[in-house]
């Protein structure tokens, strides 16, 4: 995959982007632009069909979110039907239909960015600014399954020991209670192994480095300015104040170079990356055409 | 040249009747491997911390401990980067979460720039063949793996010594094996120093240039291996003397002269020079009838979780009432996870379990552990949630529903009968791997139960120890008690289990009596069937290689 040999920063800086201006600006168009690509990202990622409880839960909230502003936002000029004596404005669907768009985007890129920046991508970012707290979060990522492992393992071995007895719900309560209080008092034992392993291998003796996986290169500071440079347009675009879409009273819209410009740039943005996966697909499958 | 002096070492811990170390003087020059040996609580881990300063225990200490020093650019940071010491447990010495971190962690520490640990971690890596998991998470690692990466990570160092507080104790003997080895080209191709306390004598003692022995805090031995033989000369019954390979004992107790053999090869040069060939084998014992079945397996599948891949396929298994079975096998091969299933913890997807006549699943949990099934954890640290000992052996009474006099009159006897008495009262993480594993044992038998399940129960424990284990686990079948145990320690097994079955592909295959199943196996199989093989006939145990030969007598090579 094309991402997992970026700089973090890098992506960092384009998933920002994206997501701040989807998130400030209220242009429908914008959102469609957004959640169109990040249906292109997903599918150029490869990543595989959604689990149906997902793809259910998510449509039932697109529904949720349209049904419900026109059942409590009356406002609006133009009226369809009527509804418990109250209008059920064109406007207010419409604003729903806006509202859940940004709430799927929204969704979509944050599920994309947990999924590109995993915790070593995290770590570099933090351990060039933060590097002891960068260390603390790895220390916590390992504690975390080791910890898991050992409260299952304390669970099950102490039902086998008369731990939680009968079914009476008090007992259970306290020998859950009591499995919990023998995890804590490993946790800190292990805390003491840990401390006394660190310091055995000369922590706190110097300034500490961290050690990078990422490397920062030329193609990657080239994928920040072009982005920011994207990122400038747009500003520039919105900033003039041409750039509107209100609802009510009446769907209006705001067309002309400014608008244009803002939504043929954020299109830009938003498919640089898609295009670099697709692109780097093709440069393999040229490659290995090759041998 | 001398790397390491220790003078007149004494160290008491804060309010200890005795010192635990006294008198303690030795040297090592540079290069040399020298191995430490001693019972469980002789002092061994204490002097190997007190050379190691940022892991020094509290206490009085007086005597000199001094360590060459490269150049004395930086004082305090030199002490890190002279000196390593690997502990026991793989878990408590890693930190970081991924492997590659784990490597570059020693070197972060020190301020290095990015390109030498770049290098350095590289290198290492490379020594070490861990290019293929090099990326992964710490956690997703087998404890051999853990271990060798905790060896490469304070590698990174360049340590000058090397001291090893018995790291093979939590490891299955592949792993054992390959730590050792690497060990070994550390010692050869770099010329560290190294310092081991270890009970796997059998691996180390070959390689070693030198032997202390630590008895109760003294240094009584300082020495060459080949002249141990005379250090054990004149003591007849020395607690240290099981822990020696079998080649050793086995040469010890015929009385042999000259350098004391260690390994199998030795062994077998030994035993074929000096001993006939005229009786091939010892008579043997009866074989023993068998019970109703106590439990039974049919067809067991099982796996973890839903896309993983079986773990047991179509498993069988029948096991008889009041008899002492071992399960062998190499890591991942399941026996862990059979001996859970038979301990009612898991269920198995297909196939039926019948404990004692009635279906394993129609027990109601609070009756299955009551006077049934006990089950001791690999980890015997994991059994207990408590305070104190007493206070988990309290539990146990509880969930049998015995009155308050009834109760402590039980676990007054039982503390009796382990030898537990002054240690109830302790913290159950303040009691040493023997002891722990005593008080695990003593919680489970306040159950019981009539089916017993040990998983691994001679993990980190010495010869001796294991040797009363063996006698317990004995007097408890004679009582009617079914015992089941897993292991991978083979010599353990030869000495303890009426019959021995492997689990291998997902199945339990060729359960035999103890003598058949090692008798027929070339590699699978202790010391001693080694060192009688093509020799000897159905020779598993040392004891009856020993009596073999005393039958032989002297004679000439056949």
């Amino acid at each position: 995959m094309a991402y997992e040999r970026r700089h973090p920063s890098v992506l960092l800086v384009y998933y920002l982007s994206v997501t701040l201006f989807l998130m400030f600006t209220s242009h429908p168009l914008l959102r469609l632009i957004a959640l169109c690509g990040a249906v292109l990202l997903m599918l150029s990622t490869g990543e595989r069909a959604p689990k149906l409880r997902t793809v259910l839960f998510l449509s039932g909230m697109v529904v949720l979110t349209i049904i419900i502003n026109p059942l409590f936002s009356h406002r609006g000029a133009t009226e369809l039907f009527f509804f418990n004596n109250r209008p059920i404005t064109l406007e207010a669907i419409m604003y729903g239909a806006g509202v859940a768009c940004l709430m799927l985007s929204v969704i979509l890129w944050f599920h994309l960015l947990s999924r590109m920046l995993d915790s070593e991508k995290l770590l570099t970012l933090l351990g060039g600014v933060m590097p002891k707290t960068a260390f603390l979060v790895s220390s916590a990522l390992r504690m975390i399954p080791f910890l898991r492992r050992r409260a299952e393992a304390i669970q099950s071995t102490g039902r086998s020991m008369g731990l939680y007895g009968t079914e009476s719900i008090p007992e259970k309560l306290s020998g859950s209670g009591k499995a919990f209080s023998a995890l804590v008092t490993n946790s800190m034992e292990h805390a003491m192994d840990a401390g006394a392993s660190m310091k055995a291998r000369g922590y706190g003796s110097h300034k500490r480095t961290h050690y990078k996986r990422y490397r920062f290169r030329r193609g990657d500071l080239a994928a920040i300015v072009l982005i920011l440079c994207l990122d400038a347009g747009i500003s520039v675009g919105l900033a003039s104040g041409e750039v509107w879409f209100t609802y009510y009273p009446r769907l209006a819209m705001h067309t002309g170079p400014m608008t244009n410009l803002v939504l043929i740039l954020y299109a830009l943005l938003v498919l640089l990356g898609p295009v670099a996966e697709w692109k780097e697909r093709l440069k393999w499958k040229y490659y290995v055409s090759k041998i | 040249m001398e790397i390491l002096r220790v003078e007149n070492l004494t160290f008491s811990y804060p309010e200890a009747a005795k010192p635990a170390l006294s008198q303690v003087s030795f040297s090592l020059k540079e290069g040399e491997f020298a191995v430490l040996c001693g019972l469980s609580g002789c002092g061994k881990s204490t002097l190997l911390r007190l050379l190691k300063k940022e892991l020094a225990p509290y206490g009085s200490c007086t005597g000199e401990i001094t360590i060459g020093v490269l150049s004395g650019k930086d004082k305090d940071a030199s002490m890190a980067t002279e000196t390593a010491l690997l502990r026991q447990n793989p878990d408590s010495q890693i930190v970081t979460d991924v492997v590659w971190h784990e490597l570059a962690f020693a070197l972060e520490n020190m301020g290095t720039p990015q390109e030498i640990i770049r290098k350095r971690v590289a290198e290492i890596a490379t020594f070490f063949g861990m290019e293929g998991w090099y990326h992964r998470k710490v956690d997703e690692l087998s404890g051999g793996q853990k271990q060798l990466l905790n060896l490469a990570s304070v590698m990174t160092l360049a340590p000058q010594v090397l001291l090893l507080d018995e790291p093979t104790a939590q490891l299955d003997p592949i792993a054992t094996g390959e730590f050792i080895h690497i060990l070994e080209r550390l010692h050869r191709e770099l010329g560290i120093t190294i310092l081991i306390a270890e009970h796997h004598l059998e691996e180390v003692l070959p390689l070693a240039d030198r032997v202390l022995i630590l008895e109760e805090g003294r240094l009584s031995y300082d020495g060459s291996p080949a002249a141990l033989s005379d250090f054990f000369q004149d003591k007849v019954e020395h607690p240290l003397l099981p822990s020696l390979p079998a080649a050793s004992r086995v040469f010890r107790a015929l009385l042999g002269e000259g350098a004391l053999p260690i390994s199998v090869a030795d062994g077998r040069s030994f035993v074929r020079a000096h001993y006939g060939q005229g009786i091939p084998r010892l008579e043997r014992t009866s074989h023993i009838p068998k019970n109703e079945p106590a439990t039974v397996l049919k067809e067991i599948w099982f796996r973890y979780e839903r896309n993983a891949p079986d773990v047991l396929r179509s498993a069988e298994l029948t096991i008889y009432q009041g008899e002492r079975l071992c399960l062998l096998g190499g890591n991942g091969s399941g026996k862990t996870t059979l001996l859970s299933l038979l301990a009612g913890i898991r269920k198995p997807y297909a196939g039926s379990i019948t404990l004692f006549g009635r279906k394993l699943s129609g027990y109601r949990p609070e009756e299955r552990y009551r006077n049934n099934i006990g089950y001791l954890p690999q980890n015997p640290r994991e059994a207990f949630v408590g305070e104190t000992v007493l206070e988990d052996w309290k539990l146990a009474c509880r969930a049998m529903e015995y009155s308050t006099e009834e109760g402590d009159a039980q676990i007054a006897a039982m503390a009796e009968k382990l030898s537990l008495t002054e240690l109830l009262r302790r913290h159950p993480s303040d009691l040493s791997g023997g002891e722990l594993q005593r008080a695990a044992l003593g919680k489970v038998l306040l159950l019981k139960p009539r089916l017993l399940l040990l998983d691994e129960p001679t993990k980190g424990i010495d010869a001796r120890f294991k040797m009363e284990l063996t006698k317990l686990l004995k007097a408890l079948s004679e009582d009617g008690i079914t015992v089941v145990t897993v292991t991978h320690d083979v010599e353990f097994a030869a000495e303890t289990a009426e019959r021995v079955g492997l689990v291998f592909d997902g199945e339990v295959t060729s359960v035999q009596e103890t003598t058949d199943f090692f008798t027929g196996n070339t590699v699978y199989t202790t010391e001693a069937a080694r060192i009688a093989r093509n020799y000897y006939e159905e020779v598993t145990r040392t004891e009856e290689l020993i009596a073999l030969c005393r039958l032989n007598g002297r004679g000439e090579q056949a």
